[in-house]
């Protein structure tokens, strides 16, 4: 949990970044390593709930669940579908797992090959 | 009957090419036979043990669990009926018990391999068999892996990724060919094996250029003509404990809204 809270402060090795970001002036060098640039630490602000209590939480833009509704149980699975039908808003985007689909019957539509779905 | 062969052997199967013989459990356990006139086989259990390939006449299979070996409990006096020697084991699993036929033992295959798992699970059904399908049929071979990878993997097969389950279904049984082994999954290394190639590309990394690409012009088109400064809301849904993490980019501003995110090929979505 603490290292997801300290996310946006995460410190990189300079291999394990991509170039898009340095191009795109994401990242910038530190002492340490690459790490994002202030305004991308300032604005990002992470919490934890429980995704089994269904908690209010705002209309959703984008959820990333790769290879991990894979894991669960199939109870537990159409639960966290239903979360998603009921959270993303539409238009809202949905990343699963290089190798999951959402069953496309079920409302949602496939945008980028099968890994992102939109609602 | 077949002749020259004990009594238990009631025919003969052609499966690939190759004559196995047919094994009646019931006659071989010493069980109640069943009329059945004319005779008929039903659903029938491919053994592969060591060298030796048998068909196992079953009335029904009526489900495929894999279970590990440190839940098998030893044969009670119970089941004396059953012919003890060839009792693997009993076994509890999903609220049912589970009587495990010594497959070896049973068929007298010298030097057992020794497996993981229970080589043949007998369920405890009674129905007289009709004309059915091969323990090997696709399906069922579908539903020995879907047994193995919920077992040792908490992986579960169902809409979400049985495609891919399907496609790999193929050079798994390749593979497993190859080492001599059936497809059953019999333990974690084997999960993990057959998962190969099942994560996404680089989980525990940041996103490569393709695909922190491809969602930020997906997300660029789905808010376009929105507020310029709207909090983003995302949720990265995390497995064991099932909690989500919610992201609020706030004052996000337009330039990384629209374009920053966005690698050099700007695809058309």
């Amino acid at each position: 949990m603490i290292a997801i809270m300290a996310a946006a402060t995460l410190v990189l090795a300079e291999p394990a970044v991509p170039s898009t970001y340095r191009d795109n002036d994401l990242v910038e060098r530190g002492e340490a390593g690459i790490r994002f640039v202030s305004r991308i630490r300032d604005s990002v602000v992470l919490e934890f709930h429980d995704i089994r209590s269904r908690d209010d939480c705002p209309p959703l833009d984008v959820v990333v669940v790769h290879d991990t509704i894979s894991f669960l149980a199939p109870d537990e699975q159409a639960s966290v579908l239903a979360f998603l039908s009921d959270s993303v808003r539409a238009g809202g985007i949905v990343v699963v797992g290089d190798n999951e689909v959402l069953v496309a019957d079920s409302g949602w539509q496939s945008v980028v090959r099968t890994v992102i779905w939109r609602a | 009957m077949v002749p020259n062969t004990a009594d238990y052997v009631v025919g003969v199967y052609n499966p690939r090419g190759d004559i196995i013989p047919i094994v009646d459990l019931r006659r071989l356990l010493h069980l109640p036979a069943v009329e059945q006139t004319p005779r008929v086989i039903g659903n029938l259990i491919i053994l592969e043990l060591d060298e030796l390939t048998l068909g196992v006449a079953v009335d029904r299979i009526d489900s495929v669990v894999g279970v590990p070996s440190a839940k098998i409990q030893s044969g009670h006096p119970l089941f004396a009926d059953i012919n003890l020697r060839f009792i693997g084991g009993v076994v509890e699993c999903q609220g049912r018990l589970y009587i495990i036929l010594d497959a070896e033992r049973a068929f007298a295959v010298p030097e057992p391999t020794p497996t993981g798992a229970a080589a043949l699970t007998v369920a405890a059904a009674a129905s007289p068999g009709s004309v059915g399908t091969p323990a090997t049929s696709p399906e069922t071979e579908l539903s020995v892996i879907r047994e193995g990878l919920k077992t040792f993997a908490g992986f579960h097969v169902t809409e979400i990724n049985q495609e891919w389950v399907r496609q790999r279904l193929p050079t798994w049984r390749e593979e497993r060919a190859a080492v001599e082994c059936g497809i059953q999954i019999e333990n974690g290394p084997d999960a993990e094996a057959f998962l190969t190639g099942f994560v996404s590309t680089n989980p525990d990394a940041l996103w490569s250029n393709e695909r922190a690409g491809m969602l930020a012009a997906t997300l660029a088109n789905s808010i376009r003509g929105e507020g310029e400064n709207r909090a983003l809301h995302g949720v990265n849904v995390g497995c064991g404990h099932a909690t989500k993490h919610i992201r609020q980019l706030r004052r996000w501003p337009r330039r990384v809204r629209g374009d920053a995110f966005v690698s050099g090929r700007k695809t058309p979505i």
